[in-house]
């Protein structure tokens, strides 16, 4: 006898095979993945941003401290004195950069100046740092030594700016008949020395100026004491 | 489906984290970071400073006394006009010329016609005027004035006027001027 199950009118199944579900329950496996890596990398992100932030944070806040060491430990009164200190070195300078020998002025006259010519006065102007102003008036005897006068001055390489003017003559009376009168001539030289070419050097000789011997002691007695004054301040200091 | 439902929650969740925690965040550390560069800088320019000024210090320390005292006397603080006065008639003496007169002009002005003087300017020293008048031989002058080039401190020659006398003799009336030092710092 044929098995009654077999008359059943429904069609069979055969078997399902496995593989017919995988895409479905593949892709919802795959957003849980996603899902639980992105929460916890969004979790440890920001743990670590946290502790960073507060590593940075200290970071930043030694800076400070050190700054506000570095400026407290700048010193003003140090700064004054170096300072002062620098614009006194400055300004002596400066005035040893521009001293002058009259005495070279004189020499260049000297070795200048003819045997045949006579100053009657003589007045030396410094004219800033830059050059000192001779005005000289001269008396000779002869027109020839004017003129050999004026040239002298005006080749000397020392000597700038030379002018000669307010020349005049004037002849003395016969003192005896036939012998002609004496011949005077006077005029006013003007010139120019520059600074430059007669600044001072200091010789090896020994300065002779000996003020009294009270200053002497004052000034003895002073530079101990700023000595002593130093020596104090050192010793504070290194405490 | 609750399953699902959960996983959404957790990725918005996720998101909300990263655009109101993460990204602020990462912005204050930036901003953090740029002020940690900036006191960095300012950080090393203070112990440079720091450190030209122990420099300058210690070179300005080990000058020696006898410079520093000569430094001074050329560039006193202020003039002793007296004492001023009690040189110039010391070096008259010592010149063997004759001594006429002293006079001091004051801080300057009388005494001294170089207005022009760089010296006597706002960053130069100040400026003391004296005149001097005196008598003598062109030698004993020539002494006086090499006197007075070597001095201890400045007596620069600024105007001489020579003229002849009866006898011979020259005098002499010369313009000098001396300084001191002007301090440029303003007090705080």
């Amino acid at each position: 006898m044929p098995d009654p199950s077999n008359n059943s009118f429904i069609p069979k199944r055969g078997p399902v095979p496995r593989g017919k579900h995988g895409p479905a329950s593949r892709r919802v496996y795959l957003f849980t993945i996603v899902s639980y890596i992105v929460l916890f990398s969004t979790l440890l992100a920001s743990g670590g941003i946290y502790f960073y932030t507060n590593h940075v944070t200290q970071q930043r806040d030694l800076k400070i401290i050190e700054l506000n060491q570095a400026i407290t430990s700048f010193s003003e009164a140090n700064m004054r004195e170096v300072l002062e200190f620098d614009e006194r070195l400055r300004q002596a300078s400066g005035r040893v950069n521009a001293s002058v020998s009259v005495l070279s002025i004189l020499r260049i006259l000297e070795e200048a100046t003819l045997d045949t010519v006579t100053f009657e006065s003589l007045t030396l102007t410094r004219e800033a740092d830059d050059a000192y102003a001779l005005a000289a008036s001269v008396y000779t005897d002869t027109f020839d030594s004017t003129i050999f006068q004026r040239d002298t001055y005006s080749e000397n390489q020392m000597i700038s700016n030379v002018s000669v003017s307010g020349l005049s003559v004037n002849v003395s009376e016969e003192e005896t008949p036939g012998v002609k009168g004496k011949t005077e001539i006077t005029f006013d030289v003007n010139l120019k020395v520059p600074v430059q070419k007669i600044l001072y050097t200091p010789s090896s000789e020994p300065v002779t100026i000996k003020p009294a011997t009270l200053v002497e002691d004052s000034i003895t007695a002073a530079s101990s004491s700023s000595e002593e004054a130093v020596d104090e301040v050192s010793n504070e200091e290194t405490i | 489906m609750k399953g699902v439902f959960t996983q959404f929650v957790m990725v918005i969740v996720s998101i909300g984290i990263i655009f109101t925690y993460v990204k602020p965040s990462f912005a204050k550390i930036g901003v953090i970071q740029e002020e940690s560069k900036t006191y960095e800088a300012e950080l090393e320019k203070v112990v440079a400073v720091n450190s030209t000024l122990s420099l300058l210090k210690s070179q300005m320390d080990s000058i020696a006394m006898a410079d520093r005292m000569k430094l001074l006397t050329y560039m006193p603080d202020s003039v002793d006009e007296i004492a001023v006065l009690r040189d110039l008639f010391l070096i008259v003496n010592q010149s063997g010329a004759l001594y006429r007169n002293v006079s001091s002009g004051g801080s300057g002005s009388a005494g001294t016609k170089n207005k022009n003087s760089s010296a006597v300017t706002a960053t130069g020293p100040e400026q003391y005027g004296f005149t001097l008048e005196v008598e003598g031989t062109y030698d004993q002058l020539k002494s006086l004035f090499s006197l007075l080039e070597r001095n201890e401190y400045p007596l620069e020659i600024q105007n001489v006027s020579f003229s002849k006398t009866e006898g011979g003799f020259l005098t002499a009336s010369i313009e000098l001027a001396t300084y001191s030092f002007k301090s440029q710092l303003t007090s705080e």
